[in-house]
């Protein structure tokens, strides 16, 4: 069979559902799909997808958005990572940014990814001007190695203290465990994010490390599933900042896939509109669990610098900014011992799910008050797994939880369910607009997932926005993503000079340097690049304040 | 009253949507262990007392008192502080609008899930006086008042404790610990390093405390030392957690730090602490232990040398090379610590939290050399200790 190398499909392995679109850029076909993710063996779920869009020797590229990092990190089921780090310093992961876990509330404790005795110290220490105050000693970062081994570690990161200004220690340490690690699971701080706060660095490293097995042999798998079905064609992943990276990188920095999926949905509604002539929008996209909001404006998504997975995980890249609040179709509604109604952050997510659902849920959600209310067509449920909704049991939950608690008549309190999912999703939507400066009045909503539609009429009342734009296949928003997504390597670098002492010149290597190293993972990448445009945003703070402004 | 017995706090307050938990507290339940309100004869009212100290004001060596009798009358509830001390010379006075203030922060951490509206704070009466050292007036200094406030949360908490021991929770470390270095850069312009550290939280009914959090006051972090350090002439030689700093518990309070910095600049560098908990410790609750002292040291030419008044001192002078060393405390623990689980005690040990001669002494648990339960030499140590 020929190979046509211009069709390609985006896959998005959701917890519950793999999304998948098939594109022809020769033929101008498209294909969409969505079957059962298939949760610790996703590789069948994902072979299931291809074949029921696209013969499969013939497939250009597959490109894919991914959680298994994401579920990996929140579910601690990450690699047994070992840590060299400077005398005195081993806690700083434990340490975090001295946070607790809630603002109100002082209960709760944090178990780190890496334990304390897994974290080992060694004499070194690098200046903040980078000056080196004692050089490492090899033989005791071997020494250290061989113990960490020794207590099962199967990944070592190697994180010293302001190695963002000289990273020669951490480089010494580096060629000296090479040698004894069993394995290509090592890395130094300076490679993973060569930037100043030695928490963020930390656990940006920590993490990876915790990851590389994990999603390496993921990965793995799948590229092994593919070629067995002839797939001869690329495999690329989509990372947290919307750009697609090849298979080599994702190994090497799984951290960058902690938004893989959420971030190819922002990419393809930000084409969409791009095309529809809407350049500023934001996106909702309304999950079981969650609703996802991300603001675009002039076509371009809005960047963070960090994330934070659960509490004192913080992972520090560049990834487009997604706002998340637990409000989704399988949030649960309930009156609280004040008396107020409140919708969510508990969820029935999708097993049992809404209790229209009739899996075992008695408690009502805001699908059930949707369903009540004849806003969702009982008789035609999306997904294809149930045959109608029970809409009698919604009722009798909303009866029972909701209304006679409130006193009130079973279609109000539906009706007042509705609503404050609505106040609760409008508010996310006035943090990402409002309340960072940008008027809503020319923002357009673009709702996504299962159910983001529902709601986009009263967030356009609610906040104020211009106008709406559904796509046209909301359920595989992130799966078009992933097709349309560009190649991109995002690089971070400390470089600590002020304006009037400025080395321009020396500035000037820095930024090539990161230029050309970024250009080369690119083109490295194979995929077919058309064109490679390299952007530099310098960071700067006023002196003697703490504001800071990004400068193109 | 309502039919059950219980006390209901008014309809009024009810319809602005607190009083409901907090009513739910008041009342006699079966569910609730321990509460003494439950053996008590309905239509009475009840009073809870708790009192700490703070260390000293910095200028007169003498603690204070911040006490507080908690009364829950009718539909409402009285915080009384007419027992604390007099206004102080030093700057721990507070005035009665921060005092207030600080009885809603602690109020919210314990019943977090009533919502902060003006509705909530119908049913709650002060009795802050202006003899005290909690409602100060004018010209009375204030400037390091959140030591103070700390420690009026802590017996907020701790009554509230008395009351229901399922709100019960071990002190937080509760010390600001303001720490300022300062001096000359070799360029010759001042700087001032002016920054507050974290301490461990307390033990509670449902987990160990939290390691190095900040206080009840405040969701600020703590700025990393690579800023720090590349913002002042300073290294730090230790950033890390402090063994043996929890008070012991069946639930351990978190652990504090340790931060120890070295004096880089060619010029003398001055320090000053305003800090607390140099002589009374973060408490424990329902059995458990107290949390260990605050600390702070520096180093000269006859050795180490502490503040005179335990947590405060100012204009200590330190010559280039030499360092201070604060030790934090960590959070006091929850219930009786000898029946916190042996394999929970053996990991803390192996984790470096807690020493292996305090698993013997305050948990009761002996370990192997190997770091595993000794389980002969634990039920001799616990029965031993409890007969």
């Amino acid at each position: 069979m020929t190979i046509n190398n211009r069709s390609m499909v985006g896959v998005d392995v959701g917890g519950t559902f793999t999304d998948l679109f098939y594109y022809d850029e020769e033929g101008r076909t498209f294909k969409t799909g969505k079957v059962p993710s298939n949760r610790g063996n996703e590789a069948l779920g994902f072979l299931d997808g291809l074949k029921s869009v696209c013969e499969l020797p013939s497939l250009g590229a597959v490109v894919h958005g991914t959680t298994v990092g994401t579920n990996a990190l929140l579910e601690r089921k990450g690699a047994p990572v070992g840590i060299i780090t400077t005398a005195g310093f081993r806690d700083v992961l434990e340490m975090r940014r001295r946070d607790r876990p809630n603002t109100w509330g002082l209960w709760g404790s944090f178990d780190p990814v890496v334990p304390r005795d897994m974290r080992l110290e060694v004499a070194e220490r690098t200046l903040a001007d980078g000056n080196i105050r004692q050089a490492v000693d090899t033989q005791e970062v071997v020494r250290a190695a061989q113990q960490l081994l020794k207590q099962g570690a199967t990944s070592l990161a190697i994180i010293f203290i302001n190695a963002y200004a000289n990273s020669q220690n951490e480089i010494a340490a580096l060629d000296a465990v090479r040698d004894i690690w069993p394995n290509d699971d090592i890395a130094a701080s300076y490679q993973i994010l060569p930037e100043i706060r030695e928490f963020e660095r930390t656990s940006t490293t920590a993490l990876n490390a915790y990851l590389q097995p994990v999603v390496g042999s993921y990965l793995r798998k799948l590229d092994e599933a593919l070629r067995t079905q002839s797939f001869t064609g690329s495999f690329h992943i989509i990372q947290s900042n919307g750009g697609v990276m090849s298979t080599e990188t994702a190994r090497r920095l799984p951290v960058r896939t902690a938004l893989s999926g959420p971030a190819a949905g922002v990419i393809a509604a930000a084409a969409l509109c791009k095309a529809a002539g809407y350049e500023n929008i934001i996106t909702g996209d309304l999950g079981g669990t969650s609703f996802d909001v991300s603001l675009v404006a002039d076509g371009v998504p809005a960047l963070a610098a960090q994330t934070t997975i659960d509490f004192g995980m913080v992972v520090r890249t560049p990834m487009i900014e997604i706002s998340t609040i637990g409000a989704g179709g399988g949030s649960i509604a309930s009156v609280g011992p004040a008396g107020i109604l409140q919708v969510g952050p508990e969820s029935a997510g999708s097993v049992p799910g809404p209790v229209c659902y009739a899996q075992g849920n008695d408690r009502p959600t805001l699908t059930d008050a949707n369903v009540v209310l004849g806003r969702i067509n009982a008789k035609r449920p999306i997904g294809g797994k149930l045959q109608s909704l029970d809409v009698d049991a919604a009722k009798k939950a909303i009866e029972v939880h909701v209304a006679r608690v409130l006193n009130i008549d079973v279609m109000a309190a539906a009706e007042a369910i509705v609503r404050v999912a609505n106040a609760r999703m409008a508010g996310a939507v006035r943090l990402v607009s409002i309340e960072r400066g940008h008027d809503p009045q020319i923002f357009t909503a673009v709702p996504f997932g299962g159910g983001g539609a529902l709601h986009a009429g009263a967030l356009i009342t609610e906040v104020g926005l211009k106008s709406a734009l559904v796509p046209r296949f909301p359920g595989v928003t992130s799966a078009l993503g992933c097709v349309i997504a560009d190649i991109r390597q995002d690089q971070v670098l400390t470089v600590n000079l002020n304006l009037e002492s400025l080395d321009a010149e020396e500035l000037d290597r820095h930024m090539v340097k990161a230029g050309s190293e970024a250009e080369a993972v690119v083109r490295e990448a194979g995929l077919s690049v058309t064109r490679c445009s390299t952007n530099s945003t310098c960071i700067m703070r006023g002196r003697h304040t703490r504001c800071r402004s990004a400068c193109r | 009253m309502n039919a059950d017995g219980g006390k209901d706090l008014s309809p009024k307050s009810r319809t602005v949507g607190q009083a409901g938990r907090f009513r739910a507290v008041t009342e006699p339940s079966n569910s609730r262990r321990g509460g003494s309100i439950r053996h008590a004869p309905p239509g009475t009212d009840f009073t809870w007392s708790f009192e700490d100290y703070l260390d000293n004001d910095g200028i007169v060596d003498e603690r204070l008192t911040i006490a507080l009798d908690l009364t829950i009358e009718g539909d409402e509830m009285v915080l009384d502080f007419s027992r604390s001390s007099p206004p102080c010379q030093g700057p721990l006075n507070v005035a009665y609008s921060t005092a207030v203030a600080c009885c809603f922060v602690a109020l919210k951490h314990i019943f977090t899930e009533v919502p902060a509206n003006a509705g909530c704070l119908a049913p709650i009466r002060f009795v802050i006086l202006e003899n005290t050292l909690l409602g100060v007036k004018p010209p009375r200094p204030v400037g390091g008042y959140t030591e103070t406030i700390l420690r009026v949360i802590g017996v907020v908490f701790a009554a509230f404790g008395k009351v229901d021991p399922s709100l019960a929770m071990g002190a937080p470390f509760g010390t600001i610990n303001a720490l300022s270095l300062s001096g000359s850069r070799s360029a010759g312009s001042r700087y001032v390093m002016f920054s507050f550290f974290g301490g461990g939280l307390g033990g509670n009914p449902v987990s160990d405390g939290l390691h190095h959090a900040n206080n009840p006051i405040s969701t600020a972090t703590i700025p990393p030392v690579e800023i720090l350090e590349a913002s002042y002439p300073v290294m730090f030689t230790q950033w890390a957690l402090r063994p043996d700093s929890a008070g012991p518990g069946r639930h351990r309070g978190g652990v504090g730090a340790i931060y120890e910095i070295e004096a880089l600049a060619e010029n003398e560098t001055t320090a000053f602490l305003l800090g607390e908990r140099g002589r009374f410790a973060p408490f424990g609750v329902a059995g458990g232990g107290d949390a260990a002292l605050n600390l702070f040291s520096w180093q000269t030419e006859d050795g180490d040398a502490v503040p005179p008044m335990a947590s405060k001192v100012t204009d200590v002078k330190l010559k280039k090379g030499r360092r201070v060393r604060l030790e934090t405390p960590g959070g006091g623990g929850f219930g009786n610590a000898f029946e916190r689980e042996p394999a929970s005690v053996a990991r803390d040990v192996r984790l470096g939290y807690v020493s292996h001669a305090d698993a013997a002494k305050l948990y009761g648990v002996g370990l192997t050399n190997d770091g595993v339960v000794d389980e002969a030499a634990t039920a001799a140590l616990r029965e031993g200790k409890q007969a």
